[in-house]
Order: structure tokens, then sequence, then C-alpha cells
């Protein structure tokens, strides 16, 4: 299953669509995790000296309204944006499997509660919900991580019971169940491999809009605080400055508008690659 | 006898599907269960397995004794000992039975893990020698395969290796052929024929084709809109059907040395469960009905020979 699955992403990067995106989310996760190191200048060095300075050699991509490099900033930044929107993006994942498979699997009162309350908080906008949750929670990565998670915790709870309820009622859990096992043994060993995929791809999806929510929770003062940069944070503070310097606000926009974009193409790739049901038809 | 059947009743809400279903099964014995789709038969094997209440239904009324005890009532966690343990089920259709996801081999392992408490090790040499067993060619490597890498025969062997590895006593077959190719059908008939005869299992053949009970079974129940019409020997059946239903049956075997046009057919459908006929359910589809036979339901009687029918005409000849 892991090789098939392996296969599954060699084939999607092996598409043009899939290695143009995958290389670019590649540096990005690269630029993130050795941030410090690759970041020409530290990312809260002030210098007034060169305040709102355009993109020059030294400052690749100029300077901010303290003569901070921007640059250094926005490579720290990723390292924000990503840790906090895959950080709760995965424990939506989790959090809306379990509840998901049991819902599913189960059914009953405990699926009708549930599922009510799930379906409640669909019916807002994440933005209003993160921003509700934030508010309650407090301002600062913790609360953005929690808010955010619980924005998407309907979607792939919703997914992961229907997954589990057509599952269900397919021959070979039948047949498991007629070989005498129990509920655990049909649910992780049979159900939930089966259903995983779609989920996993709608989680990769997700973590796109993930990263808007976080730079617009950002751009609110509502996540990271200074000094610690996040792609939205740098953009609020660039609206000061956008015809004195443009730069400061547009290049941490691009990134964001990038990032979103390319995670999207990949998660198109991944979807064409692990395609089942094209499978079975070859087979 | 390993499994008995007494006026078994299975509902769903208002409707009784299956109603007075008695009929029983040795060790060593093959018996057919045959009828038109709709006619109650899966519905009895998805009874015997306990597994009615996952589809809504429930036993109303009959008893269902294998090996002496009654499995109407049996808590759950003694009836999944029994499952894949003691009874085994083969399901429809081999092409879903098996989990696209999960290689071959831990699929067979399952039941013998489960119930025989066998290592993976163990688990894994005994799945091998079973696979050999029903002659799947080059079992170990077989065993890492995935399923949509197999044949429809050779998925339906392996359908039948995972009910084996439990090592039950009563196996229940439901249409394992109907998905298959005809050649790949006899083989497989012949698995199962020889398996009941040098492990001494009891096997309920559950099949609309009568090619395969004359083939395979010792003796056949016939059932039709939930209830055993006939019960008989298969010789006795196929020499002497005393049933007009299984007359209409053997008719409908299509020969090589038919005339042209000559094939028949049964008038009519079988009627829902929500609109059964008064009287013999088969009563408006019948070449030799009564008028006694569209008011009385014909009960079924069973003669010390053990062979019965259910039908006013034919007990009155």
């Amino acid at each position: 299953m892991i090789k098939h699955r392996a296969l599954a992403l060699l084939k999607a990067v092996s598409t043009f669509k899939g290695g143009i995106s995958g290389a670019f989310l590649l540096l990005l996760v690269i630029g993130a995790l050795f941030a410090p190191w690759l970041s020409p200048y530290p990312y809260d060095q002030q210098d007034l000296g060169i305040m709102n300075q355009a993109p020059s050699l030294t400052h690749l991509f100029g300077t901010d309204e303290f003569g901070r490099d921007v640059l250094s900033r926005m490579i720290t930044g990723a390292r924000t944006s990503l840790s906090v929107s895959v950080t709760a993006i995965g424990i939506s994942v989790l959090l809306g499997l379990v509840l998901g498979a049991t819902c599913g699997y189960f059914g009953g009162t405990f699926d009708r509660v549930v599922m009510t309350v799930i379906d409640l908080t669909w019916s807002f906008p994440e933005i209003l919900i993160a921003l509700m949750l934030v508010a309650i929670i407090g301002p600062g990565l913790e609360g953005v991580v929690i808010a955010i998670a619980i924005a998407y915790l309907a979607q792939f709870t919703r997914l992961t019971r229907t997954q589990i309820m057509s599952l269900k009622s397919e021959t070979y859990v039948e047949a498991t169940i007629s070989l005498g096992a129990g509920h655990a043994h049909v649910l992780f060993s049979h159900l939930l491999p089966n259903a995983l995929a779609p989920v996993l791809v709608a989680a990769m999806l997700a973590t796109g809009d993930a990263i808007i929510l976080e730079a617009t929770l950002g751009f609110f003062g509502l996540g990271a605080q200074p000094p610690t940069p996040s792609w939205g944070a740098m953009m609020s503070s660039g609206t000061a400055q956008l015809f004195i310097a443009p730069w400061v606000i547009l290049l941490p926009g691009l990134a964001v508008a990038l990032t979103v974009v390319f995670i999207n193409l990949f998660g198109d790739a991944v979807i064409a690659a692990l395609d089942v049901r094209a499978k079975f038809r070859e087979a | 006898m390993l499994l008995d059947l007494e006026m078994l009743r299975i509902s769903f809400g208002a409707f009784a599907p299956v109603d007075q279903v008695t009929l029983s099964v040795d060790r060593g014995e093959i018996l057919g269960i045959v009828g038109e789709s709709g006619s109650g038969k899966s519905l009895t094997a998805t009874a015997i397995m306990g597994l009615l209440p996952r589809i809504g239904g429930q036993v109303a009324a009959g008893t269902i004794r294998f090996d002496g005890t009654d499995l109407v009532g049996l808590p759950e966690r003694q009836m999944r000992r029994l499952r894949g343990g003691r009874i085994a089920l083969i399901t429809q259709n081999p092409m879903t039975s098996l989990d696209s996801m999960m290689r071959i081999g831990p699929q067979i392992d399952q039941a013998a893990r489960l119930h025989l408490g066998l290592s993976r090790s163990a688990a894994r040499a005994r799945s091998l020698e079973l696979m050999a067993d029903l002659r799947i060619p080059d079992p170990a490597s077989v065993y890492d395969l995935f399923p949509h890498q197999l044949s429809g025969g050779m998925k339906q062997r392996i359908v039948i290796a995972m009910a084996l590895a439990g090592d039950p006593e009563l196996l229940i077959a439901d249409e394992p052929t109907t998905a298959l190719d005809v050649t790949v059908q006899a083989q497989i008939v012949q698995i199962l024929v020889d398996l009941v005869r040098q492990r001494g299992l009891g096997l309920i053949l559950i099949t609309h084709d009568m090619g395969v009970v004359a083939q395979a079974c010792d003796r056949v129940a016939v059932m039709y809109c939930g209830r055993v019409v006939e019960l008989a020997e298969v010789d006795a059946l196929f020499a002497q059907p005393r049933h007009p239903y299984t007359q209409a049956l053997i008719r409908c075997i299509p020969r090589h040395d038919m005339a042209r046009g000559t094939m028949s057919a049964i008038p009519g459908v079988v009627p829902s469960a929500a609109a059964q006929p008064p009287g013999c359910r088969f009563n408006p589809r019948c070449a030799r009905v009564a008028d006694r036979c569209r008011v009385e339901i014909p009960e079924l009687r069973i003669g010390v020979s053990g062979n019965g029918v259910a039908c006013h005409v034919a007990e009155a000849a």
C-alpha cells in the first residue's frame, strides 16, 4: 500500500503541472525549514537608515518601514504560514477522520448529534468562525491553529462519514464481518484505508485555503505577534506604505497567491494520479 | 444434523419476505437452494450468519439450530465466534468481495488469526497451503498481489480460501459462480464439491442455475416467494419434479438438441413482498392452478423419505 501511494506520488510529479508545482512547494518547504540559515539578514534586524528602500542587489526584495530586509522576513514568514496551516489542517483531518468514521460506521443518535453540530459550523463562512474563535481564545499562533482546525473540521468529517457509509455496504465488508471480525478490525483494517485517499486530497487543497485564512487573520493582527513575521502581518503593515514602498505589501501577497495556486495545481495532479476508479478500469 | 432451520420467518417491518422455511444440512452433504431472484435464498443465508440486523431485518419466528444450539437470539459475541470460525459465507460477487486496498495474502490470513489465534507467519503458512489446495498456481507470489491483478475465477478461489481459513464446519456459498465464465464455473463448483467430500463440511449452495444443482447437490430445496415449495433428493427432483414451479424451472434449462424456438420461460414475474397473491404464491403463474390454490396456502409436508412438496395439486395426485 505504501509502495502504491509512493508510485502515485511519483506519477503526479512526473506530469508538467505536478512537476512545476511540486518543485515550487519543495523549494518553499526547504526555505521554511532552513529559514535561519537561508535568510540573508536576521528577520528582526532594524536599520532606520535604509527605511523603505526599493529592491536592490544588497536587499533583493527591498526593506520595510523599519529598514528590515523583506526577503528575510518573507522566508521566516513562510515558516509561520506553512507550519500554522499544516498543523491546523493536520489536527482538523485527524479529528475529522475519527468523528466521521465513528458517525458513519455506527450511525444512530451519536451520529445525529455530532452531524447537527458540524452542519451548524458549516453554515458560517470559515473566516467568520475563525475570527470568532480567535476572539474567544485570544490572538497568537495557538489560537489561529485551533481556529483554522475547527473552521475546516466540518468538511473532513462530512467527507469521511460519507465515504465510510458507502463503503460499509460493500461486499468485502460483509465478507469480513462474516469471517467474525469485530468493529475495530473492520473500521481500521478495511474501511479507513479505503476512505483515506479522497480525504488526503481534500486536506491538501484545504491547506491552500488555510494559508489564505492564516494570512487574513495575520492581516487583522490576530495571528503572529510582532516581531515574528507572517505573510499576512507583513501585508498589514505594508498597507501604510502602499504608495511609497509597494514591494512591502505586494511581494508577500504574491507569495500567498503563488503558494495557493501551486498547492491547488499539485492537488489536481495527485487526484489524477491517485484516481482509483481509473485504475480499476485498466485492470 | 449440522444445521436445522425450522419454520423460519424473516421480517422487515410489516413484510415477511421469508416464511415457514424448514430445511437441514448434514456434515458431508450439499444442499442446494434454488429459486429466482427475490425468492429469499440470500436472506436465508444472511439469517444463518446472523447478519440480518445489518440490513434492517430480523428473525420473527422459528429456529436456526446449528450443531444443537439455536442461533436465534444468540449474543453477538458468541455469534461472532461462530462466524468465520464454524460457519463461513462465500459472498456473491468475487469482483467486489475482496478489499482492493489490501494484498491477497493478509485477507486470507484474517480468519485464521481471528479464530485460530495464529501468528502472522503461521497464518501465512496456512494460507499458502490453502491456496495450493485450491489449485492456485504459485501461491507464494499470488500472496503478495492486489485483487485487481487477478482474474475472476482466481478471485473466487481466494474468496473460498478466505472462508476456509477459519476451519469452518458449515459453508454457505451464495451464488458462487454467477459472475464467472461458464468454463470457470464448472471448476469452482468442482472445488466446492471436493471440499465437502474430503473435509466432511456441510455446504449450502445457493444458486439459480439448475445445471449447477444437477452437477453438485445431494438434496435440493426449491424456494419461491420466501417459501420452500419442494424439498427432494437431487435425482428424484430431476426425474420426478412434483411442484409445478420445479417442473417449470426444469423445463427452462436449455438443451443443445432443442428445436429452434421451443425454449420455454415461466410466464409472469415474481410478485413483490408487498403484493403477494392470496393462497399459493405461485398460483397466478401456475399452469395447473385449481380453485383451492387461490385461497389456501399449501404447507410443506415432508414425508418419511425426507422429500416433500407444498402444493395442493401435487398432493391430490
